[in-house]
């Protein structure tokens, strides 16, 4: 089954604990590269992360991921054998090494039992934890843990990776080293990011979505960012310009 | 289905050693006896599941319920892995270890059962329901650990799973029990297919569990085959259990052997195969405790050791005897054999019952006395009361029923 690249969420309504989250919510990105969901903390990014990974599924409106349904069950298992997901907390297994973790999320994503040692190998050299193989999990130190983290969402190559707040505890060496990881891994993929680093979005992605409350604030490049609002002292234009779009958000 | 092991092995002796020290420690108490039994050896390790079970039922839970829990659940969601394999996968873990745990001590203790085991062979039937018995308390503790993903889970799952089996086990229901309750011996046959169908209902009851569990944390359309199992599984489980609890044959029954071992003199005590290396003194037992009444009357001649009470005669006796958790023991034996003879038929409450003196000058005459008469707030008979009421009780032909006041005084003086 051949899958375009992309994603489109098309009036998508979605309510946690009977509170509305995303309400009509539409966002699409038909082609290969990066995706920076940038927004305060409750903006709704993790919500769409989490839609967008099949992992919470909409009350109203339509989803398409790489150009198939969700809703249609061979299309949902072709979509998530295409999928990397790193979410936001800790998505580890405790009580097992690092290699052992690794295995398990490769069985989980069915990449076939012969190439598990390589895909672990690979995803263990892009993210530099090849030194903690033996390690167990819980003798990680927190940017190690995220490394691993990441490292599972990497596995096997996804055509659509979502990833949650991925620079959280990584130190700057890493963050430029993960940043280019990401716009390596985005030559053949559509790659989403949520943040609030302005900077890691500027620094990765094609294409910039601000959100807050549910709602779409902002919707271009990084290039349009920086030209919204006046600089301020201190700060990047980027910054400048996230800051003044929420402001004007929150003005209205 | 291939299952892939993630557990490191050092770990997985926290399993595999408390699960053959629980085996180890209940078979050598329990499953050996005197005679050996191989019976006692596939029943006791059957046992330790009423113990196993629950803790295998724990550590699952524990274990799914990680896997359940927060962003690794998610991550387990978003992949293409089917629910209902993944489950199969955590529930599998437990099992196969607590299988290594209760293969590695049950084939040493086969060996040793095996050197001196007098009767019967290895049950492969109780072995497999043993085996089904642990993987269903696993997939139950899969199934509510993954489903909760909470630390709770694990002595929830416990507590749950040894509550059913509590109240099983002694219920209407016991046919679905792991093991019964009462110690098999050499007269026990246990009734070929039943165990292989409890192991059938065990395993549909767990892949049951565990589709529902994955129904439940599945998210978008659950595939045709998810449902074909959940469907399956629940539809054999209910089947298979009816059939189980309603089958109108025991899981195990007593029967007498084809042949009898025949030793002693005068009196011939007849047993069961199975006590060949301690018939000798098993008759030598019978004979001195029988020997003060042999000539009173035309008997008895025989006593044969039967798995029931049945019709007799004085010629020909029949009483009930096996080994104890302690073994064979001349002691009981004697007393065994000394309450046959003196039984009157009559429920003459105890305190007042004749036939406790009248033992119990028995067992003195055979030197089996020991602590009787002070156990039994009696006092002995003299011999020619003892033979006066034996002449009564056999002669007659009808129950005596005799009470304490009929015969000269037999209670200590105030």
């Amino acid at each position: 089954m051949e899958a375009a690249p992309g994603f489109c969420l098309d009036g998508v309504s979605f309510r946690y604990r009977r509170v509305g989250v995303l309400e009509g919510f539409d966002l699409s990105y038909d082609e290969v590269g990066v995706v920076g969901l940038l927004g305060p903390n409750g903006a709704g990014k993790t919500t769409i992360l989490r839609l967008l990974a099949t992992v919470a599924w909409p009350v109203a409106g339509t989803m398409s991921l790489l150009g198939l349904d969700p809703n249609v069950v061979a299309d949902l298992r072709e979509i998530r054998r295409r999928l990397g997901y790193l979410p936001q907390g800790s998505s580890l297994l405790k009580g097992v090494t690092v290699s052992a973790y690794l295995q398990y999320v490769a069985w989980l994503k069915c990449v076939p039992r012969h190439r598990i040692p390589a895909a672990v190998a690979e995803v263990a050299e892009m993210m530099d934890i090849a030194g903690l193989m033996s390690r167990r999990t819980t003798q990680l130190s927190g940017g190690q843990r995220r490394r691993v983290e990441i490292a599972q969402a990497l596995l096997d190559r996804p055509r659509l990776l979502l990833l949650d707040e991925p620079t959280a505890g990584l130190d700057p060496d890493q963050r430029v080293e993960f940043r280019a990881v990401v716009r390596g891994l985005a030559a053949d993929a559509t790659v989403v990011v949520a943040t609030h680093l302005v900077e890691d979005v500027v620094a990765m992605c094609d294409r910039v979505v601000v959100v807050d409350g549910g709602r779409i604030l902002f919707d271009g490049s990084p290039a349009d960012l920086e030209t919204v609002g006046d600089a301020e002292p201190g700060m990047s234009r980027a910054e400048a310009g996230y800051r003044s779009v929420i402001r004007g958000s929150a003005a209205r | 289905m291939t299952v892939r092991l993630f557990t490191r092995w050092q770990r997985t002796l926290l399993v595999v050693a408390p699960v053959g020290a629980t085996a180890y420690l209940y078979t050598t108490t329990v499953g050996f006896g005197d005679p050996v039994l191989w019976v006692r050896w596939g029943y006791a390790i059957q046992y330790t599941v009423l113990v196993v079970g629950p803790l295998v039922a724990g550590l699952a839970a524990w274990k799914s319920a990680q896997v359940g829990r927060g962003d690794l659940e998610a991550v387990v969601t978003s992949t293409p892995r089917p629910a209902l394999r993944h489950l199969v996968q955590l529930a599998a873990e437990p099992t196969l270890w607590t299988w290594v745990g209760y293969a590695a001590t049950g084939a040493v203790l086969a060996a040793v059962v095996g050197l001196r085991a007098t009767w019967g062979g290895p049950d492969l039937e109780m072995m497999v329901s043993t085996f089904a018995a642990v993987a269903l308390g696993s997939c139950f503790g899969t199934a509510v650990g993954y489903g909760t993903g909470r630390v709770v889970a694990s002595p929830v799952a416990a507590l749950a799973s040894w509550t059913f089996v509590a109240l099983v086990v002694d219920s209407a229901f016991d046919d679905l029990a792991p093991s019964g309750i009462s110690l098999p011996d050499a007269f026990t046959v246990f009734h070929p297919g039943m165990d292989l169908g409890r192991a059938l209902w065990y395993l549909a009851a767990g892949m049951a569990l565990l589709s529902a569990a994955a129904l439940t944390k599945n998210m978008g359309q659950p595939s045709p085959g998810e449902r074909r199992t959940v469907w399956a599984s629940t539809a054999v489980t209910a089947l298979l259990g009816v059939v189980l609890v309603a089958a109108p044959v025991s899981r195990s029954i007593q029967v007498e052997p084809e042949r009898y071992l025949c030793v002693g003199d005068p009196v011939e005590v007849c047993l069961h195969p199975a006590w060949e290396r301690v018939a000798p003194a098993a008759a030598e037992t019978v004979n001195r405790v029988v020997a003060p009444v042999v000539g009173l009357l035309d008997g008895p001649h025989r006593l044969t050791q039967v798995p029931r009470r049945t019709d007799d005669s004085l010629d020909d006796l029949t009483f009930r005897y096996s080994t104890g958790r302690r073994g064979f023991s001349r002691k009981r034996l004697a007393a065994i054999v000394a309450r046959r003879l003196t039984v009157d038929g009559c429920e003459t409450p105890v305190e007042d019952d004749p036939t406790l003196a009248v033992t119990g000058w028995l067992l003195r005459a055979a030197g089996f006395e020991s602590d009787f008469f002070r156990e039994m707030e009696v006092s002995p008979v003299p011999e020619e009361v003892a033979e006066a009421y034996l002449l009564r009780l056999w002669g007659s032909g009808t129950p005596d029923c005799s009470v304490v006041g009929d015969l000269p005084p037999i209670r200590p003086a105030a």
